[in-house]
């Protein structure tokens, strides 16, 4: 068995305290479980590649959420998933979850939602949903937090209207 | 309306998901999968193929066409080849290896990169370009003048006119190869790289 030296334990502590962001990253790119893990998988080692250059000026959480992002905006799907299951929203379920099966339909309609919108709404409105500031959005993007404002209240709009076309049940 | 989102955010925050614990055999290298690691192994790619490149000099050895002359010929521009890709190939070299560390925000390394690719491109165009007037010159003296030296005969016409025909249409061939290799495996990033740009709203020629 392979033993992390000090740097790899380091980072694999920091990585595994927000592999959340991860997991709901990579659901938010794609309903199927073998691309997520593929993606979770580039995201992993895209953090490592840069961890040498991870200064600490800023949280590691924030840090992760700039290269994650970056990673999705530019990754490549492999086209022998391009045909895969296009439907599996509708089947999957969270095994680890105790909640009711009404609220994992509901997360599962948020996340197709999420899929439906284009890279960069796709990038602000995750960021948005993960209680990023406009600011921390901003700054990951690269574009004015004006913009970011305006783009959120448009991809709010977009979100609602694609919810209630696939049935999500507003309270 | 904020109301709705509200509970959106709501069920968002309090999602629980299947997390696997990141384990250090996460960090092994593999095949990566963005946009700038498929241009980065397209590029380790043509490399590799660019130095397979030299044996071709051996050909005229092979075939026995050699003489003292056409030996130095090759010689000379076997070397202002090597000078020549040695230039192209350190450039290449240098946007290989800043390209694989881009830590800005998205909207600074999208432009760095498509710049640096576009750049890159315009850059192998030219290598090809002068790799090839290097030899289509070295192939004129060691076709037409070589011949007409060692054997201390008339240039003949016909030969001139044939090999300038054929210089023409290897040209026209060359150019169409190079911008449909470009497009094949740099030019689909390109466009890529712009698309995302356009959604940030960045205006890029």
């Amino acid at each position: 068995m392979h033993l992390p030296n000090e740097q790899q334990t380091q980072f694999l502590n920091l990585v595994n305290q927000h592999r959340g962001i991860l997991y709901r990253l990579a659901k938010s790119y794609s309903p199927d479980a073998e691309e997520q893990a593929d993606m979770v998988q580039e995201m992993i080692l895209q953090l490592w590649h840069a961890f040498s250059k991870f200064e600490g000026k800023s949280q590691f959480s924030t840090w992760m959420y700039r290269v994650c992002i970056n990673t999705m905006m530019t990754y490549q799907r492999q086209k022998k998933r391009e045909n895969g299951n296009r439907t599996a929203w509708f089947h999957w379920t969270d095994k680890t979850t105790q909640q009711p099966e009404k609220e994992n339909t509901s997360i599962n309609l948020v996340y197709q939602s999420l899929h439906a919108l284009n890279e960069l709404e796709r990038a602000i409105f995750f960021q948005y949903l993960e209680g990023l500031s406009g600011r921390d959005i901003a700054l990951n993007l690269g574009i004015s937090e004006g913009a970011i404002r305006v783009r959120i209240n448009r991809i709010k709009e977009k979100l609602k209207k694609t919810l209630i076309s696939y049935g999500y049940q507003y309270e | 309306m904020d109301t709705n989102m509200n509970n959106v955010e709501k069920l968002w925050q309090s999602q629980v998901t299947h997390e696997t614990e990141i384990q250090v055999e996460h960090l092994n290298p593999r095949e990566t999968h963005t946009l700038v690691d498929a241009v980065r192994k397209n590029m380790r790619m043509e490399f590799y193929c660019f130095l397979a490149s030299p044996l071709l000099f051996v050909i005229p050895f092979i075939l026995k066409t050699n003489s003292p002359l056409s030996t130095s010929i090759l010689a000379i521009t076997f070397i202002v080849l090597l000078l020549v890709s040695i230039y192209y190939l350190s450039r290449f070299y240098k946007f290989y290896k800043t390209s694989g560390h881009m830590l800005f925000n998205s909207k600074e390394n999208l432009i760095w990169f498509y710049y640096e690719l576009r750049f890159n491109m315009e850059l192998y165009r030219s290598f090809v370009y002068h790799g090839l007037s290097i030899g289509f010159f070295a192939g004129f003296i060691w076709g037409i003048i070589e011949p007409h030296i060692s054997n201390k005969t008339e240039i003949d016409q016909l030969d001139l006119v044939l090999y300038v025909i054929f210089i023409v249409m290897l040209l026209l061939l060359t150019v169409w190869f190079t911008q449909f290799w470009l497009r094949l495996f740099y030019g689909k990033y390109l466009n890529r790289v712009k698309a995302l740009l356009d959604e940030l709203n960045v205006n890029v020629e």
